[in-house]
């Protein structure tokens, strides 16, 4: 079969499109931390390339040694000083814009009818973890690293994360733990919770997530979750 | 500081407030409103944290007395307005923008049942029990513990509990999800106050506050609604952080 290849550079993220698989890379390693311009650029994406595209399947991952470490904070802060519009009360009348299109950027993907495969290679924090809870699969490398930290800057999740990890049906108990304490977790330790579909060896990540896309991509949303990492189990060999 | 009201003793250790049924040995509920909600309220001041839910001595609760509740059946009403009463008060639990554990010791039967239900967490001791008996008397949880208990452990586990009006361990309440947590050694409440001392340590009041909001939302709300009021109390604690770190720069 000809194989037909498109790639699709931004500054922060790249876009490739291979055997109607999709590849969304965050590419500011080694962080690949979610700027105010990679949010821009998904959006743009989202917009203009994915939404027309053919692509059956989205593998996501981080370009280099981690997927996201999270947004950056002073960034953050900086545009919603800019941009909260604040009445004489101090009450706030209008939020920014900026926050809410980046939830939009992330829902699009939990939304898509094809799936959306997380394909977690390193340090997966804050908004990465967010991202990768938005996709409909996890499958990490062993030594990855987890967690919600954003109430040790006594702030909370803002895209998304707390309704998703509920959404994934963890105890209410694990998912107090993961956000109140902010600490980070390991692979295993979101797999036994819930939030970690699959862990493979780090030289079998792309091949793991690819295999998956191929199992659930003809026929996505006819059978259950379990159904599809069933097939994965029987087909995927480690060694 | 500490209190008491008829069968209920509250006390405040630093930011944690503990609520105890008592009415010992089994701590039964003489009213489905078992402590005055305008009391709790009073109690639940600002610099409250958490709440710990727990029993005096060996049990959480044996849940209603029933020999009241035979009497009270008498006249329906007084009895509907008793209930509708005790309903409010588990509600406002349930909704309370704090995390909320339940230390489980002993029995827990019925309106303690509910109670433990209305709460975040549930730990519990080895010999812990948990039931619904109220089907034995003919009667069903008047609460909201049927729909809590569903959301835990899913319609055919509830009805079972519901109709069969069996008692479970607690390995059994651990396996159906009822119970997130059991404990060695009699009392888990030294237990609970420690975990839920560390959830709530270092963190603002209103940081806690809006995390609970978040998850309460998550009960209430439609998906993508709780989303967006995420985004908004993000928001919200955002521009708290920068203006208060913009306040250091000068300072």
């Amino acid at each position: 079969m000809e194989k037909s290849s498109s790639i699709t550079s931004y500054n922060t993220l790249q876009w490739i499109e291979e055997n109607k698989t999709g590849y969304l890379i965050p590419d500011r390693p080694p962080a690949n931390a979610m700027t105010a311009a990679f949010f821009a650029e998904l959006n743009d994406l989202r917009i203009n390339k994915i939404s027309g595209s053919e692509v059956k399947a989205i593998i996501i991952y981080g370009r280099g040694r981690h997927f996201s470490s999270g947004a950056a904070l002073d960034e953050l802060y900086d545009m919603v000083l800019k941009e909260t519009i604040i009445n004489t009360e101090g009450k706030i009348i209008r939020y920014p814009d900026s926050m809410k299109n980046n939830l939009d950027a992330l829902q699009f993907f939990n939304k898509l009818n094809i799936p959306v495969i997380a394909a977690i290679n390193g340090v997966c924090l804050g908004s990465g973890l967010e991202l990768a809870l938005h996709c409909h699969f996890r499958i990490s490398v062993p030594n990855a690293v987890l967690g919600l930290p954003e109430s040790s800057y006594n702030l909370m999740p803002g895209l998304g994360g707390v309704q998703q990890l509920l959404a994934n049906r963890i105890s209410k108990m694990n998912a107090m733990d993961i956000i109140f304490k902010g600490n980070s977790f390991s692979a295993t330790e979101g797999l036994n919770i819930g939030i970690i579909d699959r862990i493979v060896p780090k030289n079998k990540l792309m091949e793991a997530a690819t295999l998956l896309a191929e199992i659930s991509a003809n026929d996505y949303r006819k059978y259950l979750k379990p159904d599809y990492l069933h097939r994965f189990d029987e087909q995927f060999t480690e060694n | 500081m500490a209190m008491t009201e008829q069968y209920i003793h509250w006390e405040q250790k630093e930011s944690i407030g503990i609520l105890t049924l008592n009415n010992p040995p089994e701590n039964y509920l003489t009213e489905p409103e078992f402590v005055s909600l305008a009391q709790l309220k009073e109690w639940l001041r600002d610099d409250v944290h958490g709440l710990i839910i727990n029993g005096a001595g060996r049990h959480f609760s044996a849940g209603a007395d029933f020999d009241k509740i035979r009497k009270q059946s008498l006249n329906v009403s007084e009895m509907k307005d008793s209930l509708l009463k005790g309903n409010a008060l588990v509600n406002f639990i349930a909704d309370l923008e704090l995390p909320v554990v339940a230390a489980i010791s002993g029995i827990c039967f019925g309106g303690g049942l509910e109670i433990a239900l209305a709460c975040d967490i549930r730990i519990c001791t080895q010999r812990s029990l948990f039931a619904f008996p109220e089907i034995n008397l003919n009667l069903i949880p008047a609460l909201g513990g049927l729909k809590r208990l569903q959301n835990l452990c899913g319609q055919r586990n509830a009805m079972e509990l519901l109709m069969r009006g069996d008692s479970l361990n607690a390995p059994l309440a651990l396996e159906l999800k009822i119970i997130d947590q059991v404990v060695k050694g009699k009392d888990c409440r030294d237990i609970a106050i420690q975990y839920l001392n560390s959830l709530i340590q270092d963190r603002p009041k209103k940081v806690i506050q809006m995390l609970m909001r978040s998850f309460r939302n998550a009960e209430r709300l439609d998906f993508e609604e709780a989303q967006k009021k995420d985004v908004e109390m993000f928001c919200e604690l955002a521009l708290e952080a920068s203006l208060s770190g913009k306040n250091q720069m000068f300072n």
